[in-house]
């Protein structure tokens, strides 16, 4: 019986080396095509097809004839499909390469043609031939064959990332060119006519009033949001029955439905406050007001920062209370009996052990309504200004999603001064995004050792 | 206070049903006070659902159906708030199951869920694992987390939660179920330390297990108590066949009356 397991034992031996550099060969050919692509994209871009075509060329057959000597040396033969697929392929892209140009000439015809063309065709054929290079270089072990997928589904994810490479790289590039300590710490606005007329001058340029009134509506929306989330998510899953699934199904309406519904509902309720004293409570907390600098009486805004955010709160609420479901459900059955049995309320029970295991949960679940608040301007498109008189919870609703907008529909005076720096605000927002879910990441993360320890959920 | 052999807890006719499967068909134990009284059986005889049905942990299941009369010192436990009745009659899981939180946080989670906020819970934490026999392997680290222990630990760690609110009826379900064979007799340690100051009623599929720990025995066999007693006397002098055949080996002669006595589905 020993004897056959120790044979067993000796033919199970995985190639683990082998395994590891097939992954680094196939990489070779799939990124000189994924450079070719991106070259070729550069292409549908600049115009430019001689720019393009030929580095592509270079660069692919250059990486696949790197990949063959590769192969060659390691496996000290040539495997014959593989050398055919990879040949062929090769031969193959560079017709293809070459007629749209032959065909169309050097117009804007050939470009996208050759284009539209070249780039899936490059990408195609790498994938094949590190596939294929994969499973030859493992030997046809069935390990190899799994292994011989992953070029496959590594390219939807590689093709994902390029656009994303490609939509960013824009944002990042010119974002930075515009990026001055002056921008980010000048509050824009103008100045009135010293003859207190009509006429307004600009004034300072900069994009601090959208970083604080992004950062403020944030707060302020988490602030509403938090506690009725939380409250309606312990309620749908400590009380489950009709009206818990009452309260499911509206909040996935509201979901659903459009955010220039909701923006014109809330748009609706400021406009019905016309002819309300502005510097009366209720219009200063919905509507907001600024001092008329002319006259010093205060005059109506569209919509404070309070009225926004309670619109945002009332959006992602749903997303706070899913979370806090989750987490609550997620917790185990043993823990509630435990507890039970020990003659503790259901209330004591939550405060003391399912709410702090649900307590990532819920904090992802805040972290992601902050982005989807950041995300949800639509919803309080019609409320916003640019934010000239200042951040306040009385003050006219601003954000730096809106200084994206503004540079191009805004104000004509804040749209001419402020174009230059709108990919700025989409980088400085990018920048919020990105730290937002990395202080999620290790909360998270915190919190699960802190209040869960080795137990996981089952 | 009656006297010693009085009987803390009682079921009467006893029938719980989940959904239309009947699983106690008409249950009457005594529980004497202060000892310990073991509940044996094949599976599936229903030893779980009493036990829980006795501090209502049945209730947590919607489909449960209790029926007949359970008093805890002449008091209907039925009709008892199930809270105030849970502070009464504790339990202990087959599983391990401490709270994610410090050792002393775990014992006293009882005490202050019962709103005792008073300032002797140093003592009341010291007492609870001295009775539960872990003191001494886990004094030194009362603050660290109760999940970092092993199983056998963390079950001792339940039972001093379970102590800790001094409850007159302890109730343990296959409290060794998944400990190792050490464990198990530090638990059993644990169990003989408890005699006399608490009423202990234990399930357990380990009839050397119950020889060794329990006072009086119960014997069930499909929803029935078919013999109960002390637990020398079943073992040296049983009524029943079915008793006899299942304690020297786990396998049972069907008694007749047994199953005559199933009731039809109403």
């Amino acid at each position: 019986m020993t004897e056959a397991g120790r044979q067993s034992a000796s033919t199970i031996a995985p190639p683990v080396a082998t395994v590891d550099s097939a992954r680094l060969v196939f990489l070779v050919p799939m990124a000189g095509a994924i450079v070719g692509a991106g070259v070729g994209l550069g292409t549908l871009v600049s115009n430019d097809v001689d720019a393009a075509s030929v580095p592509a060329l270079a660069i692919l057959t250059l990486s696949l004839l790197t990949a063959l000597s590769y192969l060659r040396m390691r496996a000290g033969r040539w495997d014959r499909p593989g050398l055919i697929l990879l040949v062929a392929s090769a031969a193959a892209a560079g017709v293809l390469l070459v007629v749209p140009q032959w065909m169309y000439g050097m117009n804007v015809n050939g470009i996208v043609h050759h284009s539209v063309v070249s780039i899936p065709l490059l990408l195609l054929v790498s994938t094949a031939a590190g596939a294929r290079a994969i499973q030859w270089i493992s030997g046809a072990s069935p390990s190899g064959r799994d292994l011989a997928l992953y070029p496959w589904l590594a390219l939807p994810v590689l093709l994902a990332l390029i656009a994303y490479g490609l939509l960013l790289g824009d944002i990042v590039i010119t974002g930075i060119g515009g990026m001055s300590m002056s921008i980010l710490t000048t509050a824009y606005h103008t100045v009135p006519s010293s003859n207190g007329g009509l006429a307004i001058s600009i004034g300072p340029v900069g994009l601090l009033n959208g970083i604080l009134g992004t950062l403020l509506l944030t707060a302020m929306t988490l602030l509403i949001a938090v506690l009725p989330g939380v409250g309606a998510g312990v309620f749908m899953n400590e009380y489950p029955g009709r009206l818990a699934r009452v309260v499911d199904f509206c909040t996935q309406m509201l979901r659903a439905v459009s955010m220039f519904v909701i923006a014109a509902a809330a748009f609706g309720i400021v406009k019905s406050m016309n002819g309300w004293d502005p510097g009366s409570f209720v219009s200063q907390l919905v509507r907001g007001s600024f001092t008329d600098p002319v006259s010093g009486a205060p005059k109506p805004e569209n919509g404070s920062f309070l009225f926004a955010a309670a619109v945002l709160a009332l959006l992602v609420m749903p997303v706070i209370a899913k979370m806090t479901e989750e987490g609550l459900r997620s917790a185990p059955r043993e823990l509630r009996e435990g507890s039970i049995a020990l003659g503790a309320t259901d209330g004591h029970a939550l405060r003391r052990i399912l709410l702090p295991w649900a307590a990532p949960n819920i904090l992802t679940g805040l972290v992601i309504a902050a982005a989807e608040a950041n995300g949800s301007l639509a919803a309080i498109l019609f409320l916003e200004g640019v934010g000239e008189n200042g951040v306040g919870l009385t003050n006219g609703v601003t954000s730096l999603d809106y200084s994206v907008f503004a540079t191009l529909y805004g104000p004509i005076l804040y749209a001419h001064t402020m174009q230059k720096y709108q990919l700025t605000a989409a980088l400085l927002l990018l920048l919020l995004t990105a730290g937002l879910s990395v202080a999620a990441l290790l909360l998270q993360r915190r919190f699960a050792k802190r209040y869960r320890g080795s137990m996981t959920a089952n | 206070m009656e006297t010693v052999t009085g009987n803390v807890m009682e079921t009467e006719v006893l029938r719980i049903s989940y959904g239309k499967r009947e699983v106690l068909k008409g249950v009457g134990i005594p529980i004497a006070k202060g000892k310990v009284t073991a509940i044996v059986g094949p599976s599936g005889c229903g030893k779980t659902t009493l036990l829980r049905s006795l501090n209502r942990l049945t209730d947590l299941t919607s489909s449960c159906r209790v029926t007949g009369r359970i008093t805890l010192d002449g008091e209907d436990c039925i009709s008892m708030d199930p809270v105030l009745l849970r502070r009464r009659v504790g339990m202990v899981f087959q599983k391990p199951n401490p709270f994610p939180m410090s050792i002393r946080d775990n014992v006293l989670y009882g005490v202050q869920a019962q709103g005792n906020r008073g300032t002797k819970h140093d003592e009341i934490v010291e007492s609870s694992l001295k009775k539960a026999v872990i003191w001494d392997e886990v004094k030194d680290r009362l603050g660290h987390s109760a999940l970092d222990l092993s199983g056998g630990q963390q079950q001792r760690v339940c039972i001093a939660r379970t102590l800790a609110v001094s409850p007159e009826v302890v109730l343990m379900d296959e409290p060794a179920g998944s400990l190792d064979p050490r464990s198990t007799l530090l638990l059993e340690e644990s169990i003989a330390a408890m005699r006399g100051d608490y009423t202990v009623v234990i399930v357990t599929h380990d009839v050397g297990e119950a020889r060794r720990i329990s006072d009086f025995l119960l014997f069930m066999y499909e929803g029935h108590v078919i013999e109960y007693g002390e637990t020398e006397r079943l073992f040296s002098d049983p009524r029943e066949a079915a008793t006899r055949d299942y304690l020297a080996g786990g396998l049972v002669t069907l008694p007749d009356t047994a199953e005559g006595e199933a009731p039809t589905a109403a």
